[in-house]
């Protein structure tokens, strides 16, 4: 008995079907590839796509251009470049290196999104759930750090390069300021992002970062309440940094960075100032010999740069001796930490409150002048010759910046200009508060029970305790120096307090040179046998 | 540009194995991870314990007359949990009391405040993964109080609810230890506003002393004919006569059952010091 196969109905149309019975199955089927291939690629199909790998002559026309006219992703990018830009030199591809970290944090940011809330109560919890129960989950965590940080440096580079090479000048003066509103876009996400790990090193940055908003003439109060979203960082304030991490800032970013990107490719790299007459713009009119065509051989390039990438970041934070992001104890409004101090990139801001006074220095200065200055410099400096000669005010003010920057940055740093005592000031030296430190680092079965004078180090039982009571010898000699310290000792007392838990005390004793009373500074700390501090916390 | 393929297919190949090798290592990764965060919730529980806890539980858990004792093997080996008729797990039962406090005593205990309420969520100062850290930290005492304590055996004869019966010759030093120790009395008398003090204080006499002047007064209830037969029905006829002023029921009635004669004796001769 034959089984009746049923007529197909009228409204069902598979040319396929008719396309094998015409022309063969084998025929079928690669034209089908290459049809898809053609719609993948807007405009090349298979031998196209081969011909772009193997670097020959494209067929006329040319189907290389069609991405570019009709593709999404190529349609901002230029066809082809000029000879003298296609390179690593005189751009570095700064630029395009931002926007590769972009994309970076983006992704990166995703995979940690799924596993964070923004809530104090669950924030830090979170964060050692990242640590301790999701697979990649300390790797996603350190590269999307790293990403951050290395993503301020070089977008920082990319504005440095475009002014020396005064690629800000007409008609670029717009592309500058949209970069301008990019760097500020960058280092406040990254700002923002601080605050999430809910730690105390989050804490204490954005509390003192924050801080500076509360000297913001007239409204300091309100912008102070909207940032921190009460008198304190709290539920609000993380929340709000949260948003502004994840969602408001991204969004300006993508819109400055469509427009930037955009204005970038419609004028043309800028070329390098010598091969240019002073006044003129011939970064839109390449001749045809000096074109280089984004396919094949820009294309290439970029995408070896992106795997390249892709490899060295993993690599940073695959092994224990890479970069992993820090991650301290819990946020505690009640506790300072001895050293805190805010991200590395606003330290400039904290060194020139250091000057005086909290309004001119802490806000008007960096957030009412710097930045906006940064923003409108091709409006005001408006001379035409982009070569160095004819600049030197312009690059002298760029060199001051720098050197400035750098001092203000290091008077910005712990190490100028605070008050501190000097006997926690040693102490810290074994036991930093915003760090693990080597004492907590120290290899816990050499640390035998005890009370062992720093002095004596070199009679100490173990090396371990030899080498920690050195250190802390001469920190203590140090504050020996100060005239209020007349003859400080330290000490270390090592206890045994529950299975596998010691507790060590450090105390520094001295007899107070104003008063000739005695005085003391103790700091506890406890130590697990299994704690295994420095696996990049 | 053949370079650049090799090398970009080169770096990509590295990328995936650099995965891979990753998701092989990332178990034992995340175990040793949270091993040693275990072990800093330990450390950080120690900080929070000296600072919070150990003026009533003393600074190794070891107890004091205001707190009871949380580094015994009856902590660890159930015997606590099951005078309570607790079902859950010890780590659950220590992060209730400690987040919740303990509005009522343990029976058979009768220290002088209660265990407050100590996270934020009860109103106390501490936040969920501070109170983590102390439960961690008392876990902690585990093996030493299972390995190195067994419970001290009460040895002699018990003491019972009778006050007639005949004691042997009393210590007062021993008494001494056990009202300031091991029976925790010091926590509610000596010289505190808890429990009627026993120590000679604004004017009124020592204990022994008061013994007497009491049995004569018209509300007296007790069937005591004597100062050291009153002292004795006060610890295990604890209801038998209230002191005006004092409630029921405060004073634990089950002395009876947790004391020897001997200790009776002692405890009476020290009680009797008191003049």
């Amino acid at each position: 008995m034959r089984v009746p196969i049923p007529p197909l109905p009228s409204f069902i149309h598979l040319p396929f079907l008719d396309d094998i019975k015409h022309k063969g199955l084998k025929k079928s089927v690669t034209d089908l590839a290459d049809d898809w291939t053609t719609r993948i690629t807007s405009g090349l199909n298979i031998s196209d796509v081969r011909s772009v790998l193997r670097g020959d002559t494209p067929r006329r026309p040319n189907p290389r251009l069609t991405p570019h006219a009709e593709g999404f992703w190529l349609h901002m990018k230029p066809t082809y470049y000029h000879n003298l830009m296609d390179g690593l030199y005189p751009t570095f591809r700064l630029g395009w290196l931002a926007t590769f970290f972009f994309a970076w944090e983006i992704l990166t940011g995703i995979y940690l999104m799924v596993f964070y809330t923004p809530s104090p109560l669950v924030a830090y919890e979170n964060m050692l759930g990242i640590l301790s129960n999701v697979p990649f989950g300390r790797w996603m965590r350190d590269t999307h750090k790293l990403g951050g940080e290395l993503m301020v440096i070089i977008v920082a580079l990319h504005m440095l390069r475009s002014f020396v090479t005064g690629s800000y000048k007409r008609p670029r003066q717009f592309t500058w300021a949209t970069g301008g509103i990019l760097l500020i876009v960058t280092l406040f996400v990254s700002f923002f992002g601080y605050l999430l790990p809910w730690d105390q090193l989050s804490l204490w940055a954005v509390t003192i970062g924050a801080s500076t908003a509360e000297a913001t003439p007239l409204v300091g109060r309100e912008m102070d309440l909207l940032l921190r979203g009460g008198p304190e960082i709290g539920a609000n304030g993380l929340l709000r940094a949260y948003l502004l991490h994840v969602i408001a800032l991204p969004v300006v970013g993508v819109i400055a960075l469509g427009v930037h990107y955009y204005k970038v490719t419609h004028h043309g790299f800028s070329l390098p100032p010598e091969v240019e007459e002073v006044g003129t713009d011939t970064a839109r009119k390449v001749p045809m010999e000096a074109r280089v065509y984004f396919m094949p051989k820009v294309m290439t390039r970029e995408l070896a740069y992106v795997s390249v990438l892709v490899l060295l970041l993993l690599a940073a934070s695959a092994f224990s001796w890479g970069y992993h992001a820090p991650l301290e104890p819990h946020a505690d409004p009640l506790v300072t930490p001895l050293h805190t101090t805010s991200p590395w990139y606003f330290l400039w801001i904290q060194g020139m409150m250091k000057l005086g006074d909290k309004l001119i220095f802490g806000a008007i200065i960096p957030f009412g002048i710097v930045l906006p200055l940064i923003v409108v410099w091709p409006y005001l400096e408006v001379g035409p010759s982009r070569r160095y000669g004819s600049r030197r005010f312009g690059l002298s003010i760029a060199a001051f910046s720098l050197i400035g920057t750098a001092v203000l940055t290091y008077m910005g740093t712990p190490w100028f200009a605070v008050e501190t005592s000097p006997d926690q000031e040693a102490v810290a030296v074994l036991l930093p508060q915003t760090s693990p430190g080597p004492l907590r680092q120290a290899d816990w079965e050499q640390l035998p029970y005890g009370t062992f004078e720093a002095g004596q180090w070199a009679q100490a039982p173990t090396r371990t305790l030899s080498r920690l009571l050195e250190t802390f010898d001469e920190e203590v000699e140090k504050a020996g120096r100060d005239p209020r310290y007349v003859g400080p000792e330290g000490l270390m007392i090592i206890e045994d307090w529950q299975p596998d838990l010691k507790k060590i005390t450090l105390r520094v004793v001295w007899t107070d040179g104003e008063t000739g009373e005695a005085d003391a500074f103790s700091q506890v700390q406890y130590l697990h046998r299994f704690s295994d501090y420095g696996q990049g916390e | 540009m053949k370079y650049y393929i090799l090398v970009g297919m080169g770096a990509l190949a590295g990328a995936v194995v650099l995965f891979a090798l990753m998701g092989i290592g990332e178990q034992p990764r995340m175990e040793s991870f949270a091993r040693s965060y275990n072990s800093r919730r330990i450390e950080e529980g120690a900080a929070i314990f000296e600072n919070n806890c150990r003026t009533c539980h003393g600074p190794q858990g070891e107890g004091t007359p205001l707190g009871p004792t949380l580094n015994n093997a009856a902590m660890f080996n159930g015997e606590r949990l099951q005078a309570f008729g607790w079902s859950g797990t010890l780590e659950d039962f220590l992060r209730g009391t400690i987040s919740a406090g303990r509005p009522v005593p343990s029976e058979g205990t009768n220290y002088p405040g209660r265990m407050p309420t100590w996270s934020e969520a009860y109103g106390g100062p501490m936040r969920i993964d501070q109170v983590e850290s102390v439960v961690g930290f008392i876990l902690n005492w585990e093996e030493r109080a299972l390995a190195g304590a067994e419970p001290t055996p009460v040895t002699g004869e018990m003491m019972g609810t009778d006050m007639h019966v005949a004691l042997p010759t009393g210590d007062s030093e021993a008494g001494r230890a056990l009202a300031e120790g091991t029976l925790g009395c010091a926590a509610c008398h000596m010289l505190s506003e808890v429990g009627p003090s026993w120590a000679a204080k604004d004017g009124l006499p020592g204990l022994a002393v008061r013994a007497e002047i009491r049995i004569g007064q018209d509300d007296y209830q007790g069937e005591a004919t004597t100062a050291a037969e009153y002292l004795i029905e006060s610890v295990v006829q604890t209801n038998a006569y209230v002191v005006a002023g004092y409630q029921p029921d405060i004073m634990p009635p089950n002395f009876g059952e947790r004391i020897t004669l001997q200790n009776m004796a002692d405890l009476l001769a020290y009680m009797l010091t008191f003049r």
